[in-house]
């Protein structure tokens, strides 16, 4: 049975699109990454899943439930990191992490503490006073505290400091191992490419394309910039660069080829300069969007 | 569960705030009746009071007022200020009740909490009526001390003054419950203070209206306040109009209904 399963889920505010007839299935004990550009219904979806908005129409279900009239039967099983952290800012860490923990039945103290320490958690602290990063962190602590079926995390990385985000995801594959589902939605494909099993890209409010991480693999491209005062047009082409934005002697192009050859390519002229960027996520999707359209 | 707990310990600092203010007007105010009592400035006020127009007299809540040297109708003039402070309380605690959060983001703990929204309106409405009821025995507590302080020997003053507090606390009650309504309908980014205050001050006026204008007489249903305020409580030896009682007490679960209603099915929209 699917964890997570939405049938032509739709949410307009007022006439604006949030998300329409999105059709997303989520199977039991995977990383499931979700991504698309800014505004394309990643949150929408999500704060539907979790009844923070009605859905217009279409119907989704959590373990078979359904998300609006068993809301909060889905909530004792799954945990919530929200992407902008708004706790109460006069409450204290600890308080706060006692007041959630109250809500459910049988919290493992010590697995708390655990988790306290391996985040580096100021407890004492009050929300106020605590950086966007350091919210994160209690909002994770939170999120698993009750050891949930199901973790939807909007985001979780952003802020972390790198340590933090390697203890994050290492929590993450750990907990998955032991059978959590979760549902991961993230700007960063490289996060993704690397702690999902399964990829939903989501774009103006329907998910175009669902597949496995591997396949996702071979899109990876590179924003790269050369300084050169060699003429690079040619051998740029030969490489199959279509686009290439070149002003005095600096070319900046997306390839997504392997980097071997391209390496090899340039070796033949003199370079001043070489960059290797990771292209924005526009970009990335641009480039996705154009190949899948190429295919067609 | 203790969302109750939490939520009523969130609205301490406001309720020792409002009561502190509160209590302070009251002790000033008290602190003159014993000039008024003895200097005859009780007559001195009377006969300009006499002078003015008996609208503006009706429109000050003064038109019953005659004594200002007995110290019942020296306290109902004060307790009416003391109400209109009592009714914006009110209906700023119901305003914030449900917006408050939205607006501050913070709902989305609560929302991801294994609770439902009923149960998330049942808590909350609990303990804004906690609030509301220990701002309530605070002020009846300050008030009994201090008439209790000046009274004469022999001078009567607690059930007329629990006929008033409960009138009081009555219409305090409709505004708490208007204002919790308007919390489940309001957009987040709206201020529940102006909105309480905006919302007093119109019926207020509208009561007013009612007051010196007799063919608008009829407006005077629209404003609680009019309807148990002291003097007039006190004028009519602690009753209160039935049909007041019971407009009142429709009103009050005619506005929580709604609020049942509507918030369950409110999205929070960022």
């Amino acid at each position: 049975m699917p964890v997570i399963e939405t049938q032509k889920l739709t949410k307009f505010y007022g006439k604006s699109r949030g998300i329409e007839d999105l059709d997303l299935t989520v199977e039991e004990g995977e990383i499931f990454g979700f991504i698309g550009p800014n505004g394309a219904g990643k949150s929408t979806t999500i704060r539907t899943l979790l009844n923070f908005i009605f859905p217009s129409s279409g119907k989704a279900t959590i373990f078979g439930m359904d998300c609006v009239k068993e809301s909060t039967r889905i909530k004792a099983v799954t945990g919530y990191v929200p992407g902008e952290i708004n706790y109460y800012r006069e409450t204290r860490v600890r308080d706060l992490l006692n007041y959630a923990a109250s809500f459910h039945e049988n919290i493992d103290r010590s697995y708390l503490d655990r988790l306290c320490e391996e985040f580096e958690i100021e407890v004492d602290k009050r929300i106020g006073n605590l950086s966007l990063g350091n919210k994160k962190k209690v909002a994770i602590a939170q999120a698993l505290m009750h050891k949930p079926r199901l973790l939807i995390l909007d985001e979780p990385a952003n802020g972390l400091d790198p340590l933090i985000q390697s203890r994050l995801f290492s929590r993450l594959t750990e907990v998955n191992q032991e059978g959590t589902t979760v549902l991961l939605s993230s700007h960063n494909l490289s996060e993704v490419q690397r702690f999902c099993h399964r990829v939903g890209i989501i774009r103006e409010g329907t998910i175009i394309k669902v597949s496995q991480v591997d396949e996702l693999l071979g899109a990876a491209s590179r924003r790269i910039i050369v300084k050169s005062q060699d003429d690079l047009t040619n051998s740029l082409q030969e490489l199959g660069i279509k686009e290439i934005e070149a002003a005095g002697g600096t070319y900046v192009f997306i390839f997504n080829g392997h980097i071997d050859q391209m390496v090899k390519t340039l070796a033949r002229h003199s370079i001043d300069d070489l960059r290797i960027e990771e292209p924005s996520l526009e970009e990335q999707f641009m480039h996705y969007y154009e190949r899948e359209e190429e295919r067609r | 569960m203790n969302m109750y707990g939490f939520e009523t310990r969130r609205l301490l600092k406001g309720l020792l705030t409002w009561s502190v203010v509160v209590t302070v007007l009251l002790v000033l105010f008290m602190a003159f009746f014993p000039s008024m009592a003895e200097s005859g400035l009780a007559d001195l006020t009377k006969d300009k009071l006499d002078a003015l127009p008996p609208a503006v007299l009706e429109a000050f809540g003064l038109s019953v007022m005659t004594d200002f040297s007995d110290l019942l109708q020296y306290y109902a003039y004060i307790a009416q200020y003391i109400l209109m402070a009592a009714a914006i309380y009110a209906l700023t605690l119901g305003a914030s009740a449900l917006i408050k959060e939205e607006s501050e983001g913070t709902i989305e703990f609560l929302y991801a909490q294994p609770i439902s929204r009923l149960e998330i309106t049942t808590r909350k409405l609990l303990s804004i009526v906690t609030i509301l009821w220990a701002f309530n025995i605070v002020l009846f507590l300050a008030s009994v001390l201090l008439l209790h302080a000046f009274r004469e020997p022999g001078y009567e003053y607690l059930p007329l003054t629990l006929a008033m507090f409960s009138g009081m606390l009555a219409a305090q009650m409709v505004f708490l419950a208007a204002g919790f309504a308007l919390s489940s309908v309001l957009p987040r980014y709206s201020n529940p203070s102006t909105v309480g205050l905006g919302l007093f001050f119109v019926t207020y006026l509208l009561g007013a209206i009612a007051a010196i204008n007799e063919r608008l007489e009829w407006l005077k249903y629209l404003s609680p306040f009019h309807y148990v305020q002291p003097t007039s409580v006190l004028a009519s030896n602690g009753a209160i109009e039935q049909v007041y009682l019971l407009i009142m007490f429709l009103v009050t679960i005619a506005a929580l209904l709604f609020a049942y209603w509507r918030y369950p099915r409110k999205d929070l929209l960022v």
